[in-house]
């Protein structure tokens, strides 16, 4: 037990702590609302088609030092990439162009009503090949590092099934849902012989952006509690205001996501599985994921409710590459490339792994 | 006494509220669903609701002819006290195994750390389960065919006001942006093909020709 006077202090150390955060949190948001500049590795658009752009960042300091380009392929839908190049100090490109790696990103774009037609085809069979293309003919390379990120994965796996030859030197895949049986809330709600997939993607033409908010929401419905009460505990450590509103502005940015991929995702892939049974068909040819051969890295994240990580893992057993490894990481779907952790366990992961596949420039 | 006593009385005087609360609302929806406002019963105030164009029947809210309501209330009843009864269990373990005294107040954040904690994963249980999915699939598909059945209703005078004022519907914009992004695709693929033609031309430039024939080889003359 503590005596009265230790209480006594401690309570008055205990209300002086919040006096400072209470007024931190004024000068935070109401003196000065605004939100932190983001996005600010500088980069160039090389090719776009329709709403698709595929960039690629530069460093002033650092020059490239490796000869093979590293494409990010993020998710199509949903939410916006700057996620990755999130503000200085926290952005997983800005890491990897300062170690020297040449790095694209495909930017799907702001999806809307009239991109319904856009399905997995579009994107395994015209995007992402394009893409790849002009990465090799402006970086004057033979080959790439595809890095797929959440369903960037999934559509990156698909097209490195379908096209075995393609100049792919080395496969990222992080967070990337695979076998959706173990799909966790999410295969459990589009499972559901009622969700109605179809009657979404005919009355909006997608899932629209409100929808896959409150989608999002409701799968960790004490996510902003969790986030706020952090907030709180840590308004005076430095930065933590500025990261606390960047993530905060990018996790309430939804964007929809396009009618048909929408119902191939619920339905072929969330409620019947079919990538990992070999039984998806994009173009009248089955993906077979054993064709994918090239070097791989799967990245799981151990508290990742959105693609848990056995959902994740299930790739290292469906391809036939020689060359794979699999790291279960620390965090969530999104920390685990993006948080305050990444710095120190991703970024230097991805650096490592992919610096010793590929040759440094002449 | 103990943390877990003291934590026990609240627990209990909430399960009572929780469960007088949710069979009150249990006993207000049955009455809903047989109140002929809502079309159960034939002739009622709004029994012609169901035969408004565009409208028809809407399963689930107990039309003559149709099946029973959908909402089985005694479920929701089960699968709310299914979530209450988690919450508090795991509650009271985060509580009980915390401090107890006055470093309570100090520990008072990662006590809530720990709530947040216990009340994500009795959600994540809750929301886990068929039922709650079936609950909110049949919710989504009701309000999807509710729109719908809105819109069919609404939208040729839409349409009509929009044509008097000159200006599109929102299936002429539809049709129209269908035809630019089909436009920006095959200009999309001629500027690819014309690359790609580009490339083996230089490719071919750049390769040693073989010495142009002007006729084909012919044999050599034999020695006469």
């Amino acid at each position: 037990m503590v005596s009265s006077a230790e209480f006594a202090s401690k309570f008055q150390e205990e209300a002086q702590k919040n006096m400072e955060r209470v007024q931190a949190l004024v000068d935070s948001f109401v003196v000065n609302p605004a939100d932190p500049p983001m996005a600010l590795t500088h980069r160039e658009v090389i090719w776009k088609r329709g709403k698709a752009r595929l960039f690629r960042y530069h460093s002033s300091e650092t020059p490239v030092a490796y000869r093979t380009p590293y494409l990010i392929v993020p998710w199509l839908g949903i939410s916006r990439p700057y996620v990755l190049d999130l503000m200085p100090g926290a952005s997983m490109i800005e890491y990897l162009v300062d170690h020297g790696h040449d790095v694209y990103l495909l930017d799907w774009g702001e999806i809307a009503e009239e991109d319904k037609e856009l399905g997995f085809e579009e994107a395994v069979f015209k995007i992402l090949p394009r893409a790849i293309d002009r990465a090799m003919e402006t970086s004057g390379a033979d080959d790439i590092t595809l890095n797929g990120l959440c369903l960037g994965g999934t559509i990156s796996s698909c097209y490195l099934a379908l096209n075995p030859d393609a100049p792919v030197r080395n496969f990222v895949a992080v967070v990337a849902p695979i076998d959706f049986e173990e799909g966790g809330l999410f295969r459990t709600w589009l499972n559901d012989p009622h969700f109605p997939s179809e009657l979404i993607v005919q009355r909006y033409g997608g899932l629209p952006a409100s929808l896959m908010n409150t989608g999002f929401k409701m799968l960790r419905p004490t996510l902003e509690a969790q986030a706020l009460s952090g907030l709180w505990a840590n308004i005076n450590r430095p930065g933590y205001v500025d990261g606390y509103k960047a993530m905060s502005r990018w996790a309430n940015d939804f964007i929809g996501m396009p009618g048909r991929f929408f119902y191939q995702l619920s339905d072929d892939l969330y409620a019947k599985n079919r990538l990992v049974g070999g039984e998806l068909v994009l173009n009248g040819r089955k993906v077979d994921l054993v064709r994918i051969s090239q070097p791989l890295l799967v990245v799981a994240a151990n508290q990742d409710f959105i693609v848990p990580a056995p959902c994740a893992r299930s790739l290292m057993e469906l391809v036939s590459s020689e060359d794979k490894e699999y790291v279960e990481l620390p965090g969530g779907h999104i920390s685990v490339f993006s948080g305050r952790q990444a710095h120190q366990t991703l970024w230097p992961k991805i650096d490592e792994w992919v610096s010793s596949r590929v040759g440094e420039k002449e | 006494m103990t943390t877990q006593e003291n934590t026990a009385n609240p627990f209990d005087a909430w399960r009572e509220m929780f469960q007088k609360s949710t069979e009150a609302w249990a006993e207000a929806a049955k009455g809903m669903s047989a109140n002929p406002f809502f079309g159960a019963a034939p002739g009622g105030p709004m029994s012609g609701f169901g035969q408004m164009p565009g409208f028809g029947n809407i399963p689930g809210f107990g039309f003559p002819g149709q099946p029973p309501p959908f909402f089985q209330f005694n479920d929701i009843q089960q699968m709310w006290q299914q979530f209450y009864n988690s919450w508090a269990e795991q509650t009271r373990q985060a509580m009980s195994t915390g401090a107890s005294g006055p470093e309570v107040i100090f520990n008072a954040q990662k006590q809530w750390a720990e709530q947040l904690e216990a009340m994500a994963k009795t959600f994540a249980e809750v929301m886990g389960t068929e039922q709650f999915a079936n609950l909110v699939g049949r919710y989504m598909e009701q309000s999807l065919v509710w729109q719908e059945r809105m819109a069919n209703a609404s939208e040729p005078q839409m349409d009509s006001m929009l044509r008097a004022y000159h200006l599109p519907s929102r299936g002429q914009i539809d049709r129209l942006f269908e035809r630019v992004i089909g436009l920006e695709d095959r200009i999309d693929d001629l500027e690819d093909e014309n690359r790609k033609l580009r490339r083996q031309l230089d490719t071919a430039l750049k390769t040693p020709a073989p010495r142009p024939r002007s006729r084909p080889t012919e044999a050599p003359a034999s020695p006469e």
